[in-house]
């Protein structure tokens, strides 16, 4: 026999197998005991903390080989949903047919022996002053008004039968909800394969061009890619060879913290002015917060954090004495950092700050400096009393302090999502098809008239109980039109 | 009396008419030889709808009181209360359009231990919001989210009623329910237990102020200034022998009443009260012998705890509310199951035919599964706004997604792979449990970024 004769008669003899509903429930069962390990252990996706550092060394590499700490990107977890997915597309090809062929299929009318067999309680009936003509006239508008069609089957001259139905399209919307399924599937195997999330953080007013990968563990460059065909190049080039691409760099021009007042820790706000920077000219800004995300080209950048950065800032203004504060130069210091002054021939460096000197209220510990060498004795500068340093040190110059301020670091998540429009599509597919498959059901409705006297009956899919109440009442309104 | 504290009031009140209601569930089927829905009855539904009526104020106005973009379901506090506003929504439905007040037997008493727990929390202030929940899609999402998982609830209590009057063996729902007793102090148990004999319900948050001397933290938040906070537990050496005995005890009982129960007792169809009570009332001195000593060392064990926690200096009952909740909650159970079975065929007659509570049930859970999709859609939207990802999988996002695969399991077990009722019911009371620990064990156990739970 040839080769892949042998291969088609294994799949024939495979297909209906995968296509079994044990497949399924036995399937659906692991995926769902199969995705407790990794809520319960640390994962390499959920933040940039190494699983590595929480576990002893023998369950980390034991863990490590069963692929624990990526439980929901290892082969045994994937291997599961593309199981679920093959029996999936197997099961449509099996039953599809068959249902569309059930939603479109003719009513009957009820046959007649089935009458007397039907349960007292799923028949109602009644007898009519009407002639016949008028009682067809009387259901068929009232369905008509409901924008329901009726079917008519004449019996004999005196009797017929009006038969109508309710939500049939509700038996295949099932359809909808599988095929949108595997549509997320499509769109998270996208991304997947081309998207990623990064973290940075920026410290305010600096500029960064990297960011860690979450899915990796590494940093990579700000690429943009053109058509996400420069990703790809770094992805298979390496970092070398994409380096050619165009970068940018990422600024955080300012970023403010706001906390309750009430609640102090409990931040109320946060929001970084953000710069897309690109051959040093700025290509893009805009405010980011936290659920208002900044787009660049098929970047997506999201405000997630934020921290201390272990000094502070402060805003001051150096004044002359001499000529009684005529000049005067407006500094930002860092704490530690020297800082060369522009219309004083010295360095100043803020290393210390008091919160609150000797009831004084805030402080700040200067020291001047000049060719790298401290001159004079550190001084005390404060916020509240400037002219206490004025009186005490009688130098040549005075420092004014307007603000002390913790300097923070922002930290900013960048997504680059391909797959998303692919899974939203499939999301909206199976929500539509959940509430159509599982809110409506399939009712069938008939009524026959014969000799003055009118009978009622219908059936559903499912919910029976319910149904026979919705029968009665539904009963009760005919009855009263056509009596 | 400022609006705070009277919805604060309100709320607490609510929870009394709750457990006046269950207690007054229980005194209907108690009452032997009537079979009818009698005056009592009538009072436990006045009780639910004068706790619901009150609920509903108490939520309103703390809508009020925070403000429009601030709806009360922001905290542990507030979560555990709208959940329980869902249950008894559809315990008011139950009521008055499907004509069974009577799920309110099982219902009711989770209602009032929801509420319970939510009366014990000791931070119930109305906490501004913090960014991430800053946006609309709370509305959206939580909403859904509690449609969704009271609808479950729900079906889970129908189930259970179910699973009795089709006649399964009540010798195999006490062994079900022992096992679940097991899994339960297991969990509340903890590794910690048996390495320090320290118990996870006797947690404490500890804040070491400047002066060396240390102060038991409410409210995290407020204290947070004073200085580091660090959550202790407490050593309990004494009643880690009484909890292996309980361990012990249960699970020799589940493997009795597994075992002594009718094996396959013949399929019944649609039985009738008597027919359910001759096929599942199969009780007799040694179980009851076996019930009963096993109940009381839990009994025991448990009121060792909280007497320990009662002499200690650091712990306070009102700081473990869930220890407290436990104490009362299972003497109430212990108490219910033990009328129930003292009046089985009473309270059997009571309920409805099999094929209308296990129909109810279906339809809670047909329900139900929309809108978890949509809690599981709505979520990823917001997650792509505020995190940058719409699915990243967090603990609670994953646990959302494993009790919605419960329920797949459970609808093509139901439509394709016609499975018998009593193994759906099954499925719904797995499904259950699996929902308690997404909602509650999660935010307790797990640590993630859904962090209203950290109480």
């Amino acid at each position: 026999m040839h080769m892949w004769l042998k291969v088609e008669k294994a799949l024939d003899h495979l297909w209906p197998k995968l296509a079994s509903v044990k497949i399924t429930l036995v399937v659906f069962v692991l995926i769902l005991l199969l995705s407790i390990p990794g809520t319960v252990l640390m994962q390499y996706n959920m933040s940039n903390v190494d699983p590595g550092a929480q576990y002893d060394f023998a369950f980390w590499e034991w863990g490590k080989t069963l692929q624990l700490f990526t439980a929901y990107q290892s082969f045994w977890y994937v291997g599961l949903i593309v199981l679920l997915s093959m029996n999936l597309i197997a099961c449509s090809c099996i039953r599809w047919p068959a249902m569309f062929r059930a939603a479109r299929v003719k009513l009957k009318a009820f046959p007649k022996e089935r009458w007397e067999q039907q349960a007292a309680d799923w028949k109602h009936g009644w007898s009519s002053s009407k002639n016949a003509s008028d009682v067809k006239k009387i259901v068929i508008d009232d369905l008509k008004k409901q924008w329901i069609k009726a079917h008519v089957f004449e019996e004999s001259e005196n009797s017929f039968q009006i038969v109508w139905q309710i939500g049939r399209w509700s038996r295949v919307a099932n359809v909808l909800v599988h095929t949108s399924l595997l549509v997320v599937f499509m769109g998270a195997i996208v991304t997947a394969m081309y998207g990623f999330e990064g973290a940075t953080n920026i410290p305010e007013g600096r500029a960064v061009d990297s960011f860690m990968i979450f899915k990796e563990g590494k940093g990579a460059g700000l690429v943009k890619p053109r058509d996400s065909r420069a990703l790809l190049a770094e992805r298979f080039l390496g970092r070398e060879k994409a380096d050619g691409l165009d970068r940018f760099r990422l600024k955080a021009k300012r970023f403010d913290v706001e906390f309750y007042k009430d609640f102090p820790g409990r931040p109320k706000d946060f929001r970084t002015q953000l710069e897309v920077i690109q051959d040093g000219k700025v290509v893009k800004a805009g405010v980011l917060q936290v659920n208002r995300p900044m787009r660049f080209d098929n970047f997506v950048f999201y405000q997630s954090s934020y921290g201390a950065l272990g000094y502070q800032k402060i805003k001051a203004r150096v004044l002359s004495v001499a000529d009684k504060g005529k000049t005067e130069e407006l500094v930002e210091f860092s704490t530690g950092e020297a800082l060369k002054l522009k219309k004083f021939p010295f360095s100043l460096v803020p290393f210390q700050i008091a919160r609150d000197l000797m009831g004084l209220g805030p402080a700040v510990h200067f020291q001047e400096w000049r060719n790298k060498k401290a001159v004079g004795k550190a001084f005390w500068v404060l916020m509240n009393l400037p002219q206490f340093d004025v009186e005490t040190r009688q130098g040549k110059y005075t420092i004014v302090i307007d603000d002390i301020k913790n300097a923070y670091f922002t930290g900013l998540q960048i997504g680059y999502d391909p797959g998303a429009p692919i899974y939203w599509l499939g999301s909206f597919g199976m929500l539509v098809g959940t509430f159509y498959a599982l809110f409506v059901t399939h009712r069938k409705f008939y009524l026959r008239f014969e000799k003055g006297k009118i009978e009622f009956t219908g059936s559903i899919h499912r919910l029976p109980m319910g149904f026979k109440d919705f029968l009665a009442k539904l009963a009760t309104r005919l009855k009263g039109k056509t009596v | 009396m400022t609006l705070f504290e009277a919805t604060i009031q309100a709320l607490n009140a609510s929870s009394f008419f709750y457990l006046a209601s269950a207690v007054f569930f229980i005194w209907t089927i108690s009452k032997t030889g009537t079979k009818k829905w009698g005056k009592l009855g009538l009072v436990a539904c006045a009780c639910v709808n004068i706790g619901f009526i009150l609920h509903t104020g108490g939520l309103l106005g703390r809508w009020v009181l925070g403000g429009i973009d601030r709806p009360p379901w922001t905290n542990l506090y507030e979560s555990l209360i709208f959940f329980a506003w869902g249950v008894v929504l559809f315990q008011v439905i139950a009521q008055r359009k499907w004509k069974m007040p009577i799920v309110g037997l099982v219902s009711m008493p989770l209602v009032f231990v929801l509420m319970g727990m939510a009366v014990m929390t000791p931070n119930k202030s109305l906490e501004p919001l913090i960014p991430a929940l800053q946006s609309y899609w709370l509305k959206i999402h939580v909403v859904f989210g509690m449609l969704s998982y009271a609808a479950f609830t729900v079906a889970a209590c129908f189930s259970f009623l179910h699973l009795m009057r089709n006649g399964v063996s009540l010798k195999k729902i006490t062994g079900g329910l022992f096992l679940l007793t097991l899994l339960n102090l297991g969990i509340a148990g903890g590794k910690d237990f048996y390495k320090t004999a320290s118990f996870n319900l006797t947690k404490t948050k500890i804040q070491t102020l400047a002066d060396g001397k240390t102060k038991m933290v409410k409210d995290v938040y407020k204290e947070y200034e004073g200085g580091p906070v660090i959550t202790r537990m407490e050593e309990l050496p004494g009643t880690t022998y009484l909890y292996y005995l309980v361990l012990l005890l249960f699970a020799f009982g589940a493997f009795y009443f597994f075992y002594s129960s009718a094996r396959r007792s013949k399929k019944l169809t649609d039985p009738s009260a008597e027919e359910a009570f001759e096929s599942g009332g199969d009780y007799d001195s040694k179980s009851r012998l076996i019930l009963y000593s096993s109940l009381t060392s839990y009994v025991l064990f448990l009121s060792s705890i909280a007497y320990y926690v009662y002499k200690s200096p650091t712990l306070t009952l009102q700081s473990n509310p869930y220890l407290l909740m436990l104490l009362i909650s299972t003497s109430f159970f212990i108490f219910s199951f033990i009328v129930i079975e003292r009046n089985y065929l009473a309270f059997l007659k009571y309920l409805p035919e099999a094929r209308r509570i296990d129909e109810l049930s279906y339809k809670n859970i047909l329900f139900g599964v929309p809108f978890q999709t949509l809690l599981l859609i709505t979520g990823a939207i917001w997650a792509y706004y505020a995190w940058g990802r719409s699915w990243g999988w967090d603990p609670k996002e994953t646990w959302a997604l494993i009790t919605w695969i419960v329920y797949l399991v459970y609808l093509h077990g139901r439509l394709l792979a016609n499975w018998s009722h009593n193994r759906l019911s099954c499925v719904a009371l797995c499904g259950f449990a699996i929902l308690v620990f997404a909602f509650l064990g999660v935010n307790l156990v797990l640590s993630g970024l859904h962090s209203y739970g950290a109480a």
